[in-house]
């Protein structure tokens, strides 16, 4: 249901090799936030919740929160590396509508 | 002379009337803009009070610090500024007699202070005989009749100074918002008494 | 666009939005919370949503709402604290556990961190957001000692929302009502009434009034006094404390008891004298009625008041545990052609209304709560009279621009009396504060253009701001009221202690410290002047070397290290406070010196 990047799920292999053992994986979640109303968020998980979906991409254990996977169906997450910035992105073709400070969209 | 606003935030131009930013919908700091632009409705006396009321809710919606609530301090500030901004223009229209002072200011006649002194014998004469005739109502119902006789007065001057706007006759219009607003005082006495 | 970063985990837990709805009332407190479309009441310990608004203060410990009422001391307990609110409430009128003198703040503060920690009980989680209740009838000065005490026990209060735009706002999103209501809202300890009209998803208040010393309390009193005259053939004043406190919590029982059967016989036992009296509904009314008349009356002024005929009211809306009296529907029946809406708890369902707005604020809504201010706002004029400034029923948040000047050559400093209140002369309005604006540039008179700010927040709180215009400045002016805190400095302090607080001992402690040492910040910056006049090069030196070092450790959560360095500043200007009553007593001196010239 969501496509990881060679390049995004490189370096989530970075980021919890770094960790202790404990971390299994990371989990995806939609926060309502911003100017347009929803944004994504992404934690690292040390203990799962249940009600999680859990989906292995590339032998990453990604968790998804159930009130986003309506929303997150058939994105693309992806990882920038820029001069000023680096992180995660994600291409969502729910998307209406995005607010100018990139921090949420509308579905 | 003015230069045209940018947004704090993403420093995009910012157009007139408008107080969110379009590129990051960012809440603007106000600024001066007359109360029939704020609401975006037509400039005129004879104002359709509930097309009012939808526009003044609709801004609120929008800018009510209830709705800022958990972000910066300076857009909390903004709000609060914004939301009082809508509150008093909502107040101004919805009152008649401010309403045609606005309306007069905007056709460029200067219009009445509360301090100016009024001299208009007829007006004086029409008031004085109102007040008589409630202070000699000896019983409740005389006192409601009179009353109701100061609503017809009221309601009649209302449709002149609607007539004197649609004239553009802004001199009689002011005459009779002065007696407009005398006569709404003196409601507002006489309810007291009743 | 943001790109985003992974987050620690839990840490959207820790985040999660969960804003308690607080209805703190005169005789019972009520805490509700909404949490993922799931509405709750809070429940204490004893399984009870109504906690009895009680604090105890015994050998050492303190006890709260249920735990008191089958307490031997529960007569020694303090009842009806938020009465107070509308006095005098800094003044240090009680003894706490260990013999302290504290302020009904004080004690108010000990019962907001026993509802915290109860609420914290039932959710197993550490709650800091919250929308607490006021009487709509309540002036700015008991709204901000209401937040003042919330703050100082650890809570972020979000929001003061009044209690019948609470109860409309629980009201018309459960019941899905629309039109225009009256909400008569009796609590324990007050009287409000509110004109609202509700329409998709907006909450109107048209105009609001009420007695803030009117309430159930009242009631129990007058019925005592009259079981007392009637039956035992004494004056209730000439009764003793706790003979009283009896006897009214008796009468309390009663008139509870009446609201579900007409009459019935009970023991009464006075000054040791027991009678077996006839109790009944017909009695009660009688001996209470004057209240009744007294809540129609300011009813009836507001729908006059407002030009809103009781025809276009759909109906009244019955709040507030007292509003249960039987005779009081029959009373508003007769005296209004309209239908009387009774079918909510009337004790929760204020609480349920903070609730929701809580999470509507923390979580977004397209619902939007338009609320006025109950109270005209005005300055002291020449003589003595109250210039309106912000009249009553305006709509919140409210602004309003007024321009001073000076009436002296060369004057520097201009005083001014904020008011609140209706009546025309100064002193029968309630002093919200007194303002100082100093650091004018002195200018003949007339010629200084002060423009001053009164801010009405959406809290119903007051802010002042005055800028110079000839300058432009709004800081280099100084704007004096009070000897508090700026509330606006008091959330950011709770802010800042609900970060790295590791427990809630630790947070309050952080934040009486933070508070101290900003008090103590804002006396110096005051004195200045005066510090650079009579102190030493090197003092000064010091003085400034300590208050920078109290300014970063307000950036800390290290409460130890503040109130280090708040001694150690208090030490470094002991000789400057020695110097200055020097100065300012030799001033006095040097003045009548003069006089006898």
């Amino acid at each position: 249901m969501i496509t990881v990047t060679s390049n995004a799920a490189n370096h989530i292999k970075k980021l919890l090799s770094s960790r202790d053992s404990k971390t299994l994986g990371i989990k995806l979640s939609i926060e309502t936030k911003g100017c347009s109303g929803l944004s994504y968020n992404m934690e690292f998980v040390d203990t799962p919740d249940k009600k999680d979906e859990v989906l292995n991409v590339d032998n990453i254990k990604i968790y998804i929160d159930p009130k986003a996977t309506l929303f997150l169906l058939g994105t693309t997450m992806d990882y920038e590396e820029g001069i000023l910035e680096s992180g995660f992105k994600f291409i969502n073709p729910n998307e209406k509508g995005r607010c100018g400070c990139g921090e949420s969209f509308h579905v | 002379m003015s230069v045209s606003p940018v947004c704090w935030n993403c420093q995009s131009a910012i157009p007139p009337n408008t107080f969110l930013c379009q590129k990051c919908n960012k809440i603007q700091p106000p600024k001066k803009i007359d109360e029939f632009k704020l609401f975006g409705i037509p400039e005129k006396f004879d104002l359709d009070l509930e097309e009012l009321e939808i526009a003044y809710l609709k801004l609120q919606r929008l800018f009510h610090p209830d709705k800022y609530s958990q972000l910066s301090d300076q857009e909390i500030k903004y709000s609060t500024l914004l939301s009082s901004m809508i509150n008093e223009a909502y107040q101004k229209l919805s009152s008649s007699i401010s309403r045609a002072s606005i309306l007069l200011k905007l056709n460029g006649f200067n219009s009445h202070s509360e301090d100016q002194s009024f001299n208009d014998p007829e007006v004086l004469e029409e008031i004085m005989d109102i007040q008589n005739n409630f202070l000699e109502a000896e019983n409740p119902e005389q006192k409601k009749n009179s009353i109701q006789k100061l609503n017809r007065k009221i309601s009649e001057t209302m449709n002149s100074l609607s007539t004197s706007f649609k004239k553009k006759e802004y001199e009689v219009a002011n005459r009779l918002n002065i007696k407009l607003s005398y006569l709404k005082k003196i409601r507002i006495d006489f309810k007291k008494q009743l | 666009m943001n790109l985003i970063k992974i987050k620690e985990p839990m840490s959207s837990k820790n985040d999660a939005k969960i804003c308690l709805g607080i209805d703190f009332g005169t005789t019972n407190s009520v805490c509700s919370v909404k949490v993922e479309d799931k509405f709750q009441f809070i429940v204490d310990e004893k399984g009870e949503t109504l906690i009895p608004t009680l604090i105890l203060y015994n050998k050492k410990t303190k006890k709260f709402g249920n735990q008191i009422i089958k307490d031997e001391n529960y007569f020694n307990s303090i009842f009806s604290v938020k009465r107070n609110f509308t006095k005098d409430f800094q003044k240090k009128i009680f003894e706490d556990e260990n013999d302290n003198k504290i302020s009904s703040i004080e004690v108010s503060k000990d019962f907001f961190v026993y509802l915290k920690n109860v609420c914290e009980k039932n959710l197993n989680h550490n709650v800091f957001d919250c929308v607490i209740t006021v009487p709509a009838y309540f002036d700015e000065k008991a709204r901000s000692g209401i937040m003042r005490a919330a703050f100082m026990a650890g809570l972020r209060v979000r929001r003061l929302i009044n209690e019948p735009t609470a109860a409309a706002f629980a009201y018309g999103l459960e019941k899905k009502k629309k039109g225009i209501f009256f909400v008569y809202d009796l609590g324990g300890g007050t009287f409000d009434v509110s004109l609202l009209k509700l329409s998709n998803g907006i909450f109107k208040v048209i105009a609001t009034s009420g007695d803030p010393n009117l309430g159930g309390d009242d009631f129990d009193n007058l019925y005592a006094k009259w079981l007392v005259k009637k039956f035992f053939k004494i004056q209730f004043d000439e009764l003793d404390k706790r003979e009283r406190l009896k006897l009214v919590k008796n009468s309390k029982l009663f008139k509870e008891k009446l609201t579900h059967s007409a009459s019935f016989y009970e023991e009464l036992k006075v000054n040791g004298c027991i009678k077996k009296v006839e109790i009944n509904t017909k009695d009660f009314n009688k001996s209470v009625e004057k209240l009744i008349d007294r809540t129609i009356k300011i009813s009836a002024e507001l729908l006059n008041e407002v030009d809103v005929e009781i025809n276009k009211v759909n109906g009244f809306v019955l709040v507030g545990g007292s509003s249960r009296i039987k005779c009081i529907s029959k009373k508003i029946k007769e005296n209004f052609e309209t239908k009387i809406f009774d079918d909510v708890n009337p004790d929760l369902v204020v609480s349920k209304g903070a609730a929701l707005h809580g999470y509507e604020l923390l979580n977004g809504s397209d619902n939007v709560l338009l609320d006025v201010t109950p109270l005209s706002l005005g300055i002291e004029t020449m003589g003595g009279l109250m210039e309106k400034i912000i009249s009553r029923n305006t709509p919140i948040p409210a602004i309003k621009e007024q321009t001073f000047t000076t009436h002296e050559n060369g004057q520097t400093a201009l005083k001014f009396l904020i008011l609140q209140g209706e009546r025309e002369t100064s002193s029968n309005n309630r002093k919200l504060g007194e303002f100082i604006l100093s650091n004018i540039r002195p200018k003949p008179a007339g010629i200084p253009r002060i423009k001053v700010m009164f801010s009405l927040d959406a809290d119903g709180i007051l802010f002042v701001t005055a800028t110079d215009e000839e300058t432009g400045a709004e800081n280099k002016l100084s704007v004096k009221t009070n000897h508090e805190l700026d509330l606006n400095d008091m959330r950011k302090i709770v802010e800042s202690s609900i970060e790295n607080a590791k427990d809630d001992i630790h947070q309050r402690m952080v934040i009486e410290a933070k508070v101290k040492a900003k008090i103590f910040l804002n006396e110096i910056e005051s004195v200045k002047k005066d510090i650079e006049l009579l102190c030493s090069v090197n003092d000064i030196k010091l003085i400034e070397k300590n208050i920078n070092l109290l300014k970063s450790s307000l950036q800390t959560n290290d409460c130890d290290m503040i109130n280090q360095n708040i001694e150690k500043l208090n030490k470094s200007t002991e000789s400057f406070a020695q110097k200055k009553i020097e100065k300012d007593f030799s001033e006095v001196i040097g003045k009548d010196v003069d006089k006898i010239d």
